[in-house]
């Protein structure tokens, strides 16, 4: 049986949405001892990652909020409340830090870090969407365009893969690694 | 005890590899955690843009129906499938996305909203996007982890699906229970292609969100 097209086929790219992002962002990228490798397969046909890039908050702006910092503290209070049953990863706070973009990221540090293991993913997942947003994640679009996803994978390859089972040194090293590219990417 | 769900099933266009790992917490949430791949094979038809999409079915225990969502994610409700048995279609499946990161359509020119599993998940370093390119052949998959404290059923349908050809290279079922803080019963079979369930769910969900060609499109 072969399936209909309808709703559920490429989707139309927006001209002018992100510009190919990332050249400036990724060379600010703190030096990691990881090698690069492409993803959980090899990509050979991928395009390449460096692009000009011309503005790479561009997709920061779009449709963010400067958030308090007493906004961003009370939705981290509430990181792991009511995970979606079938996302345990995910829960509304996630979804909303999410939507605020990298800044974010400076008050995500001791959930990272944190001995409990569920913590640490769901601060992992708000980590992923609020960088994701910046290279031209949409939630419920996808990659605008495609190659964002590259550009957001490179970047999490070069500041340590943070990974939620990781080690506590890995850990640790990977955190401070995107609190040295936030540094320098918010400037 | 639970083993998880894990192993490798062909279909005629390619492979599917579990890799779920059971999750038992005493008193907690149980569920399974990891990912599924499809990979095609040197046979399937080319396509720059393979990919997974998923739908499911949550019944809770304690009432025998299907989960009731709330808050941002209510919308679910409306994109559940209706049981049809003269065309085999049953009932509360729909496809697995956030609702809370959707909205329908209100105009024309409005992108459609995406089905696909990894347009709200993307786990980028745990999952990707696929290809088939003669040779060239990249696998798709996705990271998952459903689960819940309460009794419940999880029933999954997940299509390898070409985003640009409309092809559906193959799909697999699983499923697994919560009962007493325990996993049971898991199970998964590959299929060549989806059920009259899977396209049910994937119609519904263009009808509540109003995409290209469906009765509701604005």
């Amino acid at each position: 049986m072969s399936a209909r097209l309808r709703g559920s086929r490429g989707f139309p790219s927006r001209v002018g949405l992100l510009v190919a992002a990332t050249a400036l962002a990724l060379a600010a990228c703190s030096s990691s001892s990881r090698s690069l490798p492409s993803g959980p397969d090899s990509e050979p046909n991928q395009t390449p990652v460096a692009k000009p890039a011309t503005d790479h908050h561009a997709q920061d702006r779009k449709g963010m909020t400067k958030a308090s910092a007493e906004q961003i503290r009370d939705l981290v209070g509430k990181l792991s409340d009511d995970p979606d049953p079938l996302h345990n990863d995910m829960t509304p706070a996630v979804h909303e830090l999410g939507k605020l973009g990298i800044q974010i990221l400076p008050y995500l540090e001791k959930s990272l870090l944190s001995a409990d293991e569920m913590t640490r993913l769901h601060a992992q997942r708000a980590l992923e969407a609020a960088v994701n947003r910046h290279f031209g994640f949409q939630p419920g679009a996808g990659w605008i365009p495609r190659e964002g996803e590259a550009s957001a994978r490179q970047a999490f390859q070069q500041n340590g893969s943070y990974d939620f089972e990781d080690d506590p040194a890995a850990r640790q090293a990977a955190v401070k690694a995107w609190l040295d590219w936030y540094a320098k990417t918010a400037q | 005890m639970a083993s998880g769900i894990q192993g490798k099933k062909k279909v005629k266009a390619g492979e599917w590899e579990m890799n779920l790992a059971a999750v038992e917490a005493a008193g907690g949430k149980c569920g399974e955690r990891g990912t599924l791949k499809f990979t095609p094979n040197a046979k399937a038809r080319d396509t720059n843009n393979l990919r997974l999409l998923q739908i499911v079915k949550l019944v809770d225990a304690s009432t025998g129906g299907d989960y009731n969502w709330s808050g941002g994610e209510a919308r679910r409700n409306n994109a559940m499938t209706t049981e049809d048995k003269s065309k085999g279609v049953e009932g509360g499946f729909f496809v697995d996305h956030s609702a809370a990161a959707a909205s329908p359509r209100s105009k024309k020119g409005d992108a459609a909203v995406s089905p696909y599993y990894r347009d709200y998940w993307p786990n980028t370093s745990s999952s990707q996007d696929g290809h088939k390119k003669g040779a060239n052949i990249q696998g798709a998959s996705l990271w998952d982890f459903p689960g819940w404290s309460q009794d419940s059923t999880f029933r999954f349908e997940t299509a390898a699906k070409g985003a640009d050809n409309g092809y559906i290279y193959g799909t697999v079922k699983w499923q697994f229970e919560i009962s007493g803080s325990k996993i049971k019963n898991e199970s998964w079979s590959a299929h060549d292609g989806q059920s009259a369930t899977f396209d049910a769910a994937v119609d519904q969900f263009d009808e509540v969100y109003k995409n290209p060609g469906a009765s509701t499109a604005p």
